[in-house]
């Protein structure tokens, strides 16, 4: 002792004396204040203030007073990113080692600490997902790698608040939800890798992903505005109302991008062309929920998205187009419970989805050849009852009718041929069931099945699905899941036209859905401050709709003709050390055989790792993110005839983001309007990694690029 | 050279950063389990035992949670229901939660509840919980971590044994 303090008055050291005394007297000081505070206004009071106060302090307050006192200091991380509730598996509320599936669980307090800047971001932070680029679709979203047989991300299914946003013309142009949905508005997202038909049919096939938006409890608000590289602008805001019964909620985001310059070639160049690679979104949801009494609950959700994005090509084969692409997705739903043992939730849920051409005619060019029109509408209304007939068993038991309607034209008369989707009409039916039964408190069993009618004249489709999760310890817990999941043919296969003398595909309504068998088995871990979760997972495909054959000089049509086998493995990690320490870690690897005789035909890397760590300091404001993601070298053993090596080959890379948060009103007290002023600096892509993907839809050129070079980026988020 | 400054410069500060974070934790993990021990031992106050359980020791049980008993300890240190002086049990059986008034199972204790649901319908006792869904498996008061109401509370479940719940409490909370 003598030791240290002589050190520390030595003449070598006086700063860290004063730095020291000074330590001293604020944390004596904040510990008074704060034990005074505490009677002389409570509400005022920080959370590293009311975290000082000793609970012989606190004991005489009264109930009511603790609650708002507990309001303030909040969540701690630990409780809010271990002890996390999951809707998506069995369509109700459950801890993740008590779900039936291999869950991956983003919160909003991790894409707020890592920045995601749009759901795409966000995905990819996720174990399992892979975000990719095409031709003709600027952002596609794979899981487990599958990315085989279609051109758009139909083996994935994309839901908001546990209702589907499913298109049936393509079944999965996502490219606007994963750009323009408000991401703001999240409160996490929660990602099924494997098979999700049982619950909610097509295209629920190699994964699910289930947005979960944040509920009004109180009145808030926050807007938020950055910028930077590439032109980037980017404007969010989301908040809701409460009151009485009544909570609603809002949130809505803008995004400009129109200077990201690349240099390459595309289908149609000769030489290396810098271009401006531009895109815009703009998406807005509002959700209100109307709980008059325990029993029932009213809730309706409206999202709409805008996204104008460049793309690489299309049916115009032009260096660029800009299309515009519309999404409104709308869900009424009503839930009453009956009995102690009967729930049931009736709703309604409309998908509009529109594609068109969106270049503008310029006066001094020649007339543009303006490429098709796409449109869909799609209506679920869908029937769940949930059932306890005894302690230990759950029951889920529904049904639904799916009409649909759209088709693929040309905006006006001109002198090219294309493949058009004459209008279509049709409705489908589904009725499904799944239970989960625990004979002894350590082990729950679980079964389940969907049937499908597509066509009154032809057999119905049955997808089924097991499994068993054995808690082995407290800590330890082992899922073994196995099940089916189906893809249905969508119009632009089934119900395509060609022209005379266009090439493509022909449409073929005799095609029967894709089917995937997949087996799965997790081991959790789970103590304290640490969790773990290791996957191996095996998966075949059947029935992949392909090309056909050319015959007699007609064009081929499409068939059920492909196969994909798929195994790989999933470790996937959260740690926090300490309190204002985060760490997040996963590896994900997938090897395959696409036709029983392509290895590796993928797109999507063998070895995807992602490793985030995060920095918290809430007395100062502060939160610090670094997010890794590493893509390996794509291999992919498809045949290269005809591809035109022109750009760089794909290599493996690292995209690393560092994300900086600031709450100086927690700094420094002050404030705008009464409001929390953040401050917010980003840099993307910090090691200016070359980011190639494989162009593997069309495979005319060899690669496009994934993300552009290294950005900065600022803003300022006012939270009221 | 002036890289080297400036990199070392970059460490100092994120040393500072941690050293600043690490006395924040330390901070917040002195208080592992503050509200919910103050919330229990409130509870206290809010609950109506039959007649023949208001005398001798109001006994609190606390399954499992070393953390939450240290501060409940101190929370109660020379309080008590009534002329009943209220001691604290941490216990890692549940059958050692017999004549308790109040029992607190945490999360990770959720599968002992049907136990010691067993345990309060033979000898009435409040069973307070802390984990998703705990209040409609048998739990009578569960404590929320999220929103504005902090409690919720299966009122049928603790009136069946005998427990009356005031309607201060009531109305603090979400009642199943």
């Amino acid at each position: 002792m003598t030791t240290i303090f002589s050190y520390q008055t030595s003449s070598r050291c006086p700063a860290v004396l004063c730095a020291i005394v000074l330590l001293f007297a604020f944390t004596v000081f904040t510990d008074i204040f704060a034990q005074d505070a505490v009677q002389a206004n409570k509400k005022k009071l920080t959370r590293s203030e009311i975290l000082r106060i000793n609970i012989e302090n606190l004991r005489d307050l009264s109930l009511e007073e603790l609650t708002d006192l507990a309001g303030i200091v909040g969540v701690s991380s630990i409780e809010e990113l271990f002890d996390l509730v999951i809707t998506t598996a069995s369509k109700s509320e459950e801890k993740i080692i008590d779900a039936p599936g291999v869950v991956s669980v983003l919160t909003a307090r991790e894409l707020r600490l890592f920045g995601a800047q749009t759901l795409k971001d966000a995905l990819n932070y996720m174990t399992g997902a892979a975000v990719l680029v095409s031709f003709s679709n600027r952002n596609g979203i794979s899981i487990r790698g599958d990315q085989q047989g279609t051109l758009y991300s139909n083996h994935v299914l994309i839901m908001i608040d546990g209702r589907p946003v499913r298109e049936s013309l393509y079944g999965g142009a996502y490219s606007a939800v994963l750009a323009a949905f408000p991401l703001a508005g999240v409160e996490r997202i929660e990602l099924i890798r494997g098979p999700g038909s049982v619950l909610y049919g097509t295209g629920a096939y190699s994964g699910v992903v289930n947005i979960i938006m944040k509920k009004a409890t109180k009145s808030a608000l926050n807007l938020s505005a950055n910028g930077g590289s590439l032109g980037t602008a980017l404007a969010a805001l989301d908040g809701g109302i409460s009151a009485g019964d009544v909570h609603i909620s809002g949130s809505a985001q803008y995004l400009n991008q129109n200077d990201w310059k690349q240099t390459l070639q595309t289908e149609t160049t000769r030489n290396d062309t810098t271009i401006t690679y531009r895109q815009n979104g703009i998406g807005a949801n509002v959700g209100l929920q109307y709980s008059p009494g325990a029993e029932n609950n009213l809730t309706a959700n409206l999202t709409w998205m805008r996204y104008n994005p460049d793309i690489y090509g299309g049916e115009i084969r032009l260096p660029l187009a800009m299309i515009r692409e519309t999404y409104l997705n709308a869900d009424v739903g009503y839930t009453r419970q009956i009995t102690d043992a009967w729930k049931t939730s009736l709703n309604f849920t409309a998908t509009l989805y529109e594609n068109i051409d969106a270049r503008q005619q310029q006066p001094s060019q020649p007339p543009l050849q303006l490429g098709p029109t796409r449109q869909s509408s799609d209506y679920v209304i869908e029937l769940t009852n949930y059932i306890k007939p005894w302690r230990g068993l759950n029951v889920i038991v529904g049904g639904l009718a799916n009409v649909q309607n759209g088709s693929v034209t040309q905006q006006r008369p001109m002198n090219v041929t294309f493949a058009s989707v004459p209008y279509y009409e049709r409705t489908w039916w589904s009725a499904y069931a799944q239970a989960d039964y625990t004979p002894i408190e350590q082990l729950k069993l679980i079964a389940g099945a969907q049937v499908n009618s597509f066509d009154p004249g032809r057999p119905s489709s049955v997808v089924p699905r097991l499994g068993a999760l054995w808690s082995i310890t407290n800590d330890f817990t082992l899922k073994l899941l196995y099940g089916q999941a189906f893809r249905a043919p969508r119009a632009a296969e089934s119900d395509v036209l060609l022209e005379p003398n266009t090439p493509g595909l022909q449409g073929n309504r005799e095609l029967k859905p894709e089917n995937v068998s997949t087996f799965d088995a997790e081991l959790l871990y789970k103590h304290d401050n640490f969790q773990a979760s290791l996957v191996y997972f095996n998966s075949i495909q059947r029935d992949i709709i392909t090309a056909g054959l050319r015959t007699m000089g007609m064009n081929p049509r499409f068939v059920n003709a492909d196969s994909y086998r798929s195994q790989g493995i999933e470790f996937e990690t959260k740690y926090i050390p300490l309190e204002p320490l985060y760490f997040t870690g996963s590896l994900s690897y997938q090897t395959n055989i696409f036709r029983e005789r392509i290895t590796d035909g993928s797109p999507v890397p063998n070895w995807i790792a992602r490793l985030g760590a995060g920095y918290t300091n809430t007395d100062a404001g502060l939160s610090v993110g670094i997010m890794n993601i590493f893509y390996s070298k794509v291999d992919n053993g498809v045949p290269t005839q005809g591809v035109r090596f022109v750009n760089p080959r794909t290599e493996a890379y690292n995209l690393l983001s560092v994300n900086i948060n600031w709450d100086i009103t927690e700094a420094f007290d002050w404030t705008i309007a009464g409001a929390h002023i953040i401050l917010t600096a980003r840099i993307e892509n910090a090691l200016d990694a070359a980011a190639w993907q494989l162009e593997w839809a069309r495979r005319n050129i060899n690669s496009l690029p994934a993300a552009p070079g290294r950005g900065f980026y600022g803003g300022l988020t006012l939270r009221f | 050279m002036k890289r080297h400054r400036s990199i070392i410069l970059s460490y100092c500060i994120f040393c500072e950063l941690l050293l600043f974070g690490v006395s924040a934790s330390n901070l917040q993990a002195q208080q592992q389990g503050l509200f919910e021990a103050l919330y229990i031992f409130k509870f206290c106050g809010f609950v109506t035992f039959p007649s023949e359980r208001q005398s001798g020791d109001f006994v609190i049980g606390v399954l499992n949670a070393p953390a939450i008993a240290t501060q409940l300890e101190k929370a109660v240190l020379g309080k008590y229901v009534g002329s009943q002086p209220i001691i604290v049990r941490n216990v890692s059986d549940t059958g050692d939660l017999s004549g308790c008034h109040i029992v607190f199972v945490p999360d990770n204790m959720s599968k002992e509840l049907p136990k010691v649901q067993e345990l309060a319908r033979a000898k009435a006792m409040l069973i307070v919980t802390k984990g998703v869904g705990m209040a409609k498996e048998g739990g009578h008061i569960n404590i929320f971590t999220n929103g504005d109401k902090k409690f919720e509370i299966n009122r049928t479940a603790a009136e069946s044994i005998g427990l009356k719940l005031s309607a201060d409490l009531l109305k603090l909370a979400v009642v199943l």
